[in-house]
């Protein structure tokens, strides 16, 4: 038994000698600026998944809203694309578009349209001068 | 520090307090160190690790719900660590130099001290040498940091009676090279 002690004693003597009785030098220092990477780095994670994330929808509303506009519109099919390639594919495709785009019931949508785009412009160059005075500040 | 005053500081450190964790950082990181010297004996490799730690330990401060001390959750971080980076790596063991050890004042000692210094040194890693890198954890655990039977099984995720079983193994390995080494260096 005192064997045992002893020798437990002496294994614990000896795993004492890689015990670190204090911290190595500015360690805590090298741990803070360690974190502030990593949160920089966690930060543009999560804003390049919401870049994604915002991309993927993105795209999805513009699939979905092709889906919606052919078969609402156009009723373009497959055979229609085959067509395409010939004369007479171009020329049908060309009527069709005409017929939706230019007609009495699109004047409306074509005002609305060059009003939205007028009121970006718009917004844009108010924008800019209010940064370029400084009445609000750069985020 | 005590347990109270360890789930405040935890506390004020989740609202934000970076300053705070560095006084954490401070009290906890020679014991963190120490384990994890066990496991990867390069001073540089086990630093780097035992920062890493710390910083994961930060951002999971929120999974800490006081359950177990700070300190067996900070030795969980570690184990898992340490023990994926010697699997990843396949680190291979590199003998502990006795200068290399901060709290030695090996250049201040005697010749003779020195030599029985190098003849300690020449044991403790021929001991380590010898385990697996998790038996390493379990013993510096065991011995460096008493933690109990209980408080390792927490650690590490291994049931209670391994662990006694492990111990018991890693002991008796050890025990022989003590007693067959003492007899050349003491005897």
């Amino acid at each position: 038994m005192d064997e045992k002690f002893e020798k437990d004693e002496l294994l614990r003597d000896l795993l004492n000698e890689i015990n670190y009785r204090s911290a190595p030098l500015s360690f805590a220092e090298r741990v803070s600026s360690k974190i502030e990477s990593e949160r920089v780095r966690r930060e543009r994670r999560t804003e390049t998944i919401q870049i994604i994330v915002v991309s993927l929808c993105a795209s999805a509303l513009l699939i979905l809203s092709f889906i919606y506009l052919n078969n609402r519109y156009f009723n373009l099919t497959l055979e229609d694309l085959r067509l395409f390639n010939s004369d007479f594919g171009v020329k049908h495709l060309l009527y069709r578009v005409k017929g939706i785009f230019i007609s009495d019931g699109t004047l409306l949508w074509y005002i609305l349209a060059a009003n939205t785009a007028l009121l970006i412009v718009i917004q844009q160059f108010v924008q800019n001068y209010l940064y370029s005075s400084g009445r609000i500040g750069k985020s | 520090m005590k347990r109270d005053e360890e789930l405040h500081t935890i506390e004020l450190i989740r609202n934000g307090n970076l300053e705070l964790y560095k006084v954490i950082v401070e009290e906890y990181s020679p014991r963190v160190l120490s384990v994890i010297r066990g496991v990867l004996p390069c001073k540089e490799d086990a630093e780097e690790l035992a920062q890493d730690v710390f910083v994961k330990a930060f951002f999971s401060l929120n999974k800490f719900r006081g359950d177990s001390s700070l300190s067996t959750w900070l030795f969980r971080i570690a184990y898992n660590m340490s023990i994926s980076k010697t699997r990843l790596k396949k680190v291979k063991f590199v003998p502990i130099e006795s200068a290399q050890i901060e709290s030695n004042n090996y250049f201040d000692i005697s010749e003779e001290e020195r030599y029985i210094k190098e003849k300690r040194f020449e044991l403790l890693n021929r001991m380590l040498s010898s385990l697996d890198p998790s038996e390493r954890f379990l013993i510096t655990l065991f011995y460096n940091q008493e933690k109990s039977i209980k408080e390792i099984s927490q650690i590490t995720g291994i049931g209670e009676s391994n662990i006694k079983v492990k111990l018991h193994r890693i002991k008796k390995k050890m025990g022989e090279m003590v007693g067959e080494k003492m007899e050349v260096s003491y005897g």
